[in-house]
């Protein structure tokens, strides 16, 4: 494993139990220790043992599991901190100082740590004496090894006193800040419109060069927002687990690309969907071991999770060697659930397969008490839609199934198109349009649109969110949109089962780069709108949720 | 009881609000249309970059509508807020003034859990209602939600 991502972060981590031992030590030696101060060294100690294991710092790990060790005898109460003991703890402190020293500067870990070992083992043993303790050092080489810099710094106890060059930044921060850098994106969305408009060569090129340092700025900061999946990903061994243990069945996690980074909001958001498909497959997709080794089947089930990044999005997909969806059952359930015969008839197996995103309609025979019930998709594809993402599900009956989704890598900012309809202002995600056209009222006939050779109903805006009705004009703005994506198909196929519709509105206006807010309460569930901006001059507009909008009015077309 | 208030006189009634829980007064032409806004929800606005879902008070007070806050061309929206909620008071035109803690001290208390009231105060023989704006957020909350049965 490639561990020198971590290094940063090993160094910070470390440099705290490094001072909370030179503390408790130092209590020890004065005689303030009570029992919760050797705990916590112990726990300091075994800390770093633990991270050096992990990172491979052989030597590190080995010194500070000595003094784990004696450390749990002073706690155990089976030897006394003696001055010569916490003085033996005190120079073997300074030994991991001056490695630790070496990993930050990229140096090899060749000091003699033989001496420092060995006192503690004496300690332990009670033969330790004075003399011992003066001989070794822990800038003295081993033998036949190039001799270390004696005067690194940090070698000695008292040698240094410095910072850390890693902060740790409350998560908060970085939201704030990309906050006002969301603002100042506003903003010089104003400057840029009053730079359109002038002849000023002096405010164009201001404009020009604020809006690159706001760039610089806004990359930066997404940057420091950015963690691995994995931050998401290491619980799951246990749910797993659980539910394996629960259900009877044998279950492997295999996780691949975990590394990759993803926006803070866009991982945290992925949390509640990822646990819901983990349980799909455990519940629903992974059979009985009986029944897998039936099928000629290893006992234990795969899921597998694979991240990729695939140009600007990141592709996270979650598969199964389970027993596959049953499309045409998709197909009856939605049935039931009044989904219309004609638009059931026409949909492929692939197509069928995103019904089960439908609330209500499930693929599961069996309800557990975490899934089954039908809730819990629609929810997923609401979430993976709400973080500007995309949902695609691909089976093979008696093989497994495979959920991919499609995330862009941040979601704070995107390009979106102002609209207007009415006195009010309205987002439309630029990534979910596919043309602006100017048409004529008569253009229009009985709702529908003749795009691209084919027919497309028309939505009027208001009165899909509901607005007074106003008069009827002459020319409208038609924004063809596509109200959902299928990913895993081939282009073929998604061009065959594209959800194209046409939102009629009474004017567009620019392409921005908005700052999108999420709806907080008393508007976080709002119908209709995905997030909201506050333009530069104040005015609060909601962007709306495309699919949401869509998907109402095909279902009541 | 006898903190600032911040006393608003609409459609007959005296209204009142603690002055710490007040964020700000904002002058607006036009509050933001919200998806299916219904009820006393009348839209969104923004206070120092911050968007803040708007409620009409003169509505949620069963005020007579020709007093409605959207009648009149310019509103003030008082803005408050604590440590998880913010919310917009659409007040309209009303009378807007302060009553400071010394002269509150001669108030009396009073009881009223009715509606949006959290109780009352009587002082110099006007009777204030003191407004529970924390009830107002939860149920605007409650309307917006069941909007979603538009779907």
């Amino acid at each position: 494993m490639d561990t020198s991502k971590y290094k940063a972060l090993y160094l910070q981590e470390t440099s705290e139990h490094i001072s909370g031992i030179e503390k408790g030590l130092l209590a020890l030696e004065k005689g303030d220790a009570d029992a919760t101060t050797v705990d916590h060294l112990f726990r300091h100690y075994h800390s770093i043992k633990g991270m050096s294991a992990s990172m491979g710092y052989e030597p590190i790990q080995k010194l500070a599991h000595a003094q784990e060790d004696l450390l749990d005898r002073i706690r155990q109460k089976r030897m006394t901190a003696t001055p010569t003991v916490t003085d033996a703890l005190l120079r073997c402190l300074d030994g991991l100082k001056a490695l630790l020293k070496r990993v930050e500067d990229g140096g090899a870990l060749n000091l003699d740590i033989a001496p420092l070992y060995a006192s503690i083992k004496d300690a332990i043993e009670g033969r330790l004496d004075q003399a011992a303790m003066t001989a070794p050092a822990a800038g003295r080489p081993a033998a036949g090894r190039p001799a270390p810099d004696a005067a690194a710094p940090g070698a000695s106890g008292a040698a240094e006193l410095k910072l850390s060059h890693v902060m740790k930044v409350e998560g908060k921060v970085f939201d704030d800040l990309m906050a006002t850098v969301g603002d100042l994106i506003m903003a010089l969305s104003t400057f840029k419109a009053i730079s359109h408009g002038s002849r000023s060569i002096e405010l164009k090129e201001g404009v020009y060069m604020l809006g690159k340092h706001i760039n610089a700025l806004h990359n930066n900061i997404l940057s420091a927002r950015m963690l691995p999946i994995e931050d998401l990903t290491e619980g799951l061994p246990r749910v797993i687990r659980d539910m394996s243990q629960k259900s009877g069945k044998e279950v492997e996690l295999r996780i691949e690309g975990a590394s990759l980074r993803l926006d803070r909001s866009t991982l945290e958001g992925l949390g509640a969907p990822l646990v819901h498909i983990i349980r799909n497959c455990v519940d629903h997709g992974i059979e009985s071991v009986d029944e897998r080794l039936r099928a000629g089947k290893p006992r234990s089930g795969v899921i597998q999770i694979k991240a990729y990044s695939k140009r600007d999005k990141v592709i996270i997909e979650v598969s199964d060697d389970g027993r596959g969806i049953n499309a045409a059952r998709i197909k009856e359930k939605a049935r039931a659930r009044g989904v219309a015969e004609e638009r059931l008839r026409a949909m492929t197996d692939k197509d069928a397969l995103m019904l089960v995103c439908l609330p209500g309609v499930s693929g599961a025979d069996v309800v557990t008490d975490t899934s089954g019930r039908g809730v819990g998709m629609d929810v997923v594809k609401g979430v993976v839609e709400g973080l500007g993402g995309a949902i695609g599900i691909s089976t093979v009956p008696g093989a497994g199934t495979r959920i991919d989704m499609e995330l862009p890598l941040t979601t704070s900012i995107i390009k979106a198109l102002l609209v207007t309809e009415g006195p009010e202002l309205f987002l439309l995600p630029i990534s979910r349009i596919e043309r602006v056209l100017e048409v004529h009222r008569n253009e229009i006939s009985g709702g529908r649109f003749s795009y691209d050779g084919a027919v497309v109903p028309v939505i009027s805006l208001g009165a899909a969110l509901g607005m007074a009705e106003a008069p009827e004009r002459d020319y409208y703005s038609l924004i063809i949109v596509h109200g959902r994506t299928l990913s895993g198909v081939s282009p073929a196929v998604e061009a065959e089962t594209r959800e194209v519709a046409a939102i009629r509105v009474d004017a567009f206006g620019d392409e921005i780069d908005a700052y999108i807010r999420p709806l907080a309460p008393p508007i976080s569930r709002l119908w209709g709108a995905s997030g909201i901006t506050v333009m530069g001059d104040g005015r609060a507009v909601f962007l709306l949720d495309v699919s949401q909008i869509v998907s109402k009015a095909l279902l009541t077309a | 009881m006898n903190e600032d208030k911040l006393a608003i006189g609409l459609c007959g009634l005296k209204l009142a609000l603690d002055t710490a829980e007040v964020a700000g007064i904002v002058s607006v032409r036009h509050a933001a249309y919200m998806p299916h806004q219904s009820g006393f929800v009348s839209g969104v606005i923004s206070l120092r970059g911050e968007p803040v879902a708007v409620v009409d008070v003169s509505r949620a007070f069963d005020c007579p509508q020709e007093d409605a806050p959207d009648k009149a061309p310019s509103r003030k929206v008082i803005v408050v807020k604590d440590a998880s909620r913010t919310l917009g008071l659409d007040v309209g035109a009303a009378d807007v003034y302060f009553l400071w803690t010394e002269e509150l001290k001669k108030s009396v208390p009073g009881e009223s859990r009715a509606g949006f009231a959290k109780g009352t105060i009587e002082l110099d023989r006007d009777r204030y209602i003191i407004i529970d704006w924390r009830a107002l957020f939860d149920e605007a909350a409650r309307v917006l939600a069941t909007e979603e049965s538009h779907v």
